[in-house]
């Protein structure tokens, strides 16, 4: 069975709205169109596969200036498991200083991507 | 009072002060000031933790105090200065601030000054929901500051007003952050924010977004216990009968960015109706020979690195002002027809043969033709299957014309040559 599905490539601004059918028994991608660039049809691939996003939160922090930290998976992370990784991360304090680039957590949950810090703190 | 001369000063150190005190430095200039009156660099940056940032400036997907400290780095590599807690309380036309900060006033002359305030939000008066006023109404970048920088808990069941980007992403912010947002309002028929955010910050999380419909009243005396929503006709105004009380303890308005200035006005900077900034030409120099501006105090933009990049083009022309490598000359307006909202810059100099025009619609199109043309003889075309208002477009023009009599419209693709 072929599907027909409309996904918006969320890779750059263009968003472009490609038109997609999926073999439904594999998964897998038998045609797109309307993308504007190459990078789509892989998006489109692997929305259908496994979606994925980047998952930012705060976490608490020593310091004199701030109360907390920004920090970001380095990598996307399979959307269905954003809320795992969050309360891992929720489960985490700090203490300044950090410094950009910080790995808090490596290889969160086994998934391949650390989650590190965003900003400097002294 | 302190004294000193500097060859540009930049007010604000947000994405396009940034910017623009590093294209200075790299066009020449020696002394670079960024005057900033938060204790940090960086702007809204730093509250913007979410990734969308850099794709165009360092070719990566970068979280805004990531994209922040990019610039900031390269800002200390080019040996900008810069001034925190520094509040400018005037500015003239002869280009001298006054400046309040740690140390005491300070006047400075500069040869270039550079507008870089950004913007701030519409809040509650100004779109004039009734009702009481009871805490738990906030703008979306404050409950955004609030969490993200302050660490504050701020509610627990949210409706958000407003579909523009910082909603959409507030949304989703909310949902991660354990507070249940009950559902998104839009006054107008279609969705504010950009698709991108609509997919992955709404879709992804199930969040549902209400079209033509708005908060009509607010219910709570201390803490807020609900609000009234209400669907709106065609003119925007609700329907009776509609009416819906949602109970909720938290109200997010994202309704709309104001470019802030008042620091502009002080120095006499012509402003326009349409874009509530600064009119600029092609240098993005304002009516005030050697006042240069850039990013949301000129106009708002849907993202930070568009801002930078108006930036480096600020930074670049106001140190060849400074350096006398360039001098207000008479320049021609550019002309916007029918569908323009706002168009930048509103001027293209005598001699200017290349421009690089952003305008923005005001509503959504289907099937629309771009046309630019100068001194009457089409020079640009483009067709639109969908041309969003909720994006800002950015068109590159060469001539080998002086391109001193531009005129922007949107024409329906059903009639290609009407002029
Ligand atoms: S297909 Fe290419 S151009 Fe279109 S949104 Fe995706 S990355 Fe952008």
């Amino acid at each position: 069975m072929t599907e027909l599905k409309q996904i918006y490539c969320i890779l750059c601004p263009n968003a472009c709205a490609m038109a997609v059918s999926v073999d439904s028994e594999n998964k897998s991608i038998v045609t797109v169109s309307n993308n504007r660039c190459n990078r789509g049809p892989k998006y489109a691939a692997q929305e259908i596969l496994l979606p994925k996003r980047t998952l930012i939160t705060t976490i608490p922090i020593d310091s004199q200036d701030w109360p907390v930290v920004s920090v970001r998976t380095a990598t996307a992370i399979p959307k269905e498991r954003m809320f795992d990784v969050y309360n891992e991360i929720k489960r985490c304090h700090l203490a300044a200083p950090v410094t950009i680039g910080d790995v808090v957590i490596k290889d969160v949950l086994g998934l391949g991507t650390d989650v590190v810090v965003t900003r400097t703190i002294r | 009072m302190i004294e000193r001369n500097v060859d540009v000063a930049i007010i604000g150190g947000g994405p396009s002060g940034l910017a623009a005190a590093i294209a200075a430095k790299r066009s020449g200039s020696q002394n670079v000031l960024i005057l900033e009156r938060n204790n940090f660099l960086g702007g809204i940056l730093i509250q913007c933790i979410h990734p969308g940032f850099g794709m165009h400036l360092y070719q990566e997907e970068l979280t805004g105090p990531e994209f922040a400290a990019r610039l900031i780095a390269d800002a200390a590599k080019e040996g900008v200065e810069y001034l925190l807690k520094a509040m400018v309380v005037d500015l003239n036309d002869q280009k001298e601030l006054i400046v309040d900060s740690p140390q005491g006033l300070i006047k400075i002359k500069a040869k270039a000054v550079i507008l870089a305030m950004g913007c701030r939000e519409r809040t509650r008066g100004m779109i004039g929901i009734p009702g009481f006023r009871p805490a738990g109404v906030f703008s979306a970048g404050t409950a955004q500051n609030y969490i993200n920088m302050q660490n504050l808990q701020i509610g627990r069941e949210a409706i958000i007003l407003g579909s523009g980007d910082i909603g959409l992403i507030m949304a989703r912010h909310l949902t991660l952050e354990g507070i249940h947002v009950i559902g998104v309002h839009e006054v107008l028929p279609y969705c504010s924010g950009s698709i991108r955010n609509r997919v992955q910050c709404l879709e992804d999380f199930g969040i549902p977004l209400h079209l033509s419909s708005t908060v009509t009243d607010i219910h709570g005396k201390h803490r807020l216990e609900a609000v009234t929503v209400a669907k709106v006709d065609g003119k925007l105004q609700p329907i009776a009968g509609t009416e819906q009380k949602i109970a909720c303890d938290t109200l997010l308005l994202s309704v709309g960015l104001i470019p802030e200035n008042e620091l502009a006005r002080k120095a006499g900077v012509k402003l326009s109706v349409q874009s509530k900034g600064a009119e600029v030409d092609d240098h993005l120099e304002t009516s005030v020979p050697g006042i240069f501006s850039c990013g949301n105090v000129l106009h708002i933009h849907d993202m930070a690195d568009y801002a930078s990049n108006e930036g480096l083009t600020a930074g670049q022309k106001a140190s060849e002002y400074a350096s006398h490598k360039t001098q207000k000359v008479q320049n021609f307006s550019v002309h916007s027809g029918e569908g323009i909202a706002t168009v930048i810059p509103q001027f293209v100099r005598q001699d200017t043969r290349e421009v690089e025009i952003k305008f923005r619609i005001r509503k959504p199109m289907y099937d629309v033709q771009l046309q630019i043309t100068n001194r009457g003889q089409p020079i640009h075309t483009r067709r639109f299957q969908t041309l969003l208002h909720s994006e800002m477009q950015l068109v590159k023009l060469k001539s080998t014309e002086p391109l001193d009599d531009l005129k922007i419209e949107i024409v329906p693709i059903s009639q290609p040559n009407a002029r």
